[in-house]
């Protein structure tokens, strides 16, 4: 096996492992804004690893740029995603896990008009 | 800025229709130049936060520049702390233990630009999730998931996190 080879699998087998973390998360994790955590990072690096393996396997610059670009957009847009899902759930009124411990939100909201009071 | 100079070297090099490693040295440089060059004519609401407060001389640019790159770095290094610590509560840590809260972190950023980078910041690393601005935008809520010390946490991200943001978007 050649050292691109090997980065290769040592890239992919990183993004896959902290995809999976995501997954187990998922599953694992009490209530939605905690899920959120889970995907909304564990998600991001495991998408960067599979797509520098990529990068790496093709080992030309045009990949490369593509799969360098597609990350920076994905870590631009992920946290956005992870941020309206909370929001929505707060808004709509998805309830905390028990174990939750403060809530400095707690009758900030307008809920009719679904402002945020000062 | 180095956006505007990433764009123009992908233009470029889509111009080129050849995509080597000396291209893209040149579509960098030549795109640094231009950006140098056109700065002073340039109001890019995202270098100065909006505020129509400064004419960047190429001094000025050359150091933000600095300033940008070394934010991204420790940006992606942020990034692979919090993926690390993610994995770690969700392999090692009881599910009963966790003390996931919302906490509200006063905000000293004032430009949409900045607020924006710092909140997705927020997001990106360990442990916090940001879930809205108060509509004065004095107040940042964000969702942790395991607070011990919520006056560390404030404290972490306005030292760490707030601090470099204002530099760059006050």
């Amino acid at each position: 096996m050649s050292v691109t080879d090997i980065l290769t699998l040592a890239l992919a087998a990183i993004g896959v492992v902290f995809m999976f973390l995501a997954a187990i998360g998922m599953l694992k994790l009490p209530d939605l804004y905690t899920r959120v955590h889970a995907t909304g990072k564990a998600g991001t690096l495991g998408i960067t690893g599979v797509l520098l393996a990529v990068a790496v396997h093709h080992g030309d610059l045009v990949a490369a740029a593509k799969m360098i670009a597609l990350i920076a957009f994905f870590l631009l847009t992920a946290p956005v995603a992870a941020h309206m899902l909370d929001r929505a759930a707060y808004l709509t009124g998805v309830e905390r896990a028990p174990q939750t411990v403060q809530d400095d939100l707690a009758g900030k909201y307008d809920v009719e008009q679904g402002r945020l009071r000062s | 800025m180095i956006v505007l100079v990433l764009l123009l070297t992908i233009t470029w090099m889509a111009l080129q229709s050849s995509f080597t490693l000396p291209d893209l040295i040149v579509g960098l440089a030549v795109s640094y130049a231009i950006v140098a060059l056109a700065s002073r004519f340039l109001s890019i609401p995202f270098t100065d936060g909006g505020l129509g407060r400064s004419r960047m001389d190429s001094r000025n640019y050359a150091r933000m520049t600095v300033k940008w790159i070394a934010f991204i770095g420790f940006a992606l290094w942020s990034i692979l702390k919090a993926n690390i610590d993610v994995a770690r509560i969700v392999l090692f840590r009881r599910v009963a233990d966790i003390r996931p809260g919302i906490i509200a972190i006063p905000l000293d950023v004032k430009s949409d630009a900045g607020i924006t980078v710092l909140a997705n910041l927020i997001t990106l690393t360990p442990g916090t999730v940001s879930l809205d601005v108060s509509t004065d935008r004095r107040t940042i809520y964000i969702h942790c998931i395991d607070v011990q010390d919520a006056h560390a946490v404030r404290e972490d991200i306005k030292q760490n996190f707030e601090r470099r943001v204002m530099e760059l978007l006050p």
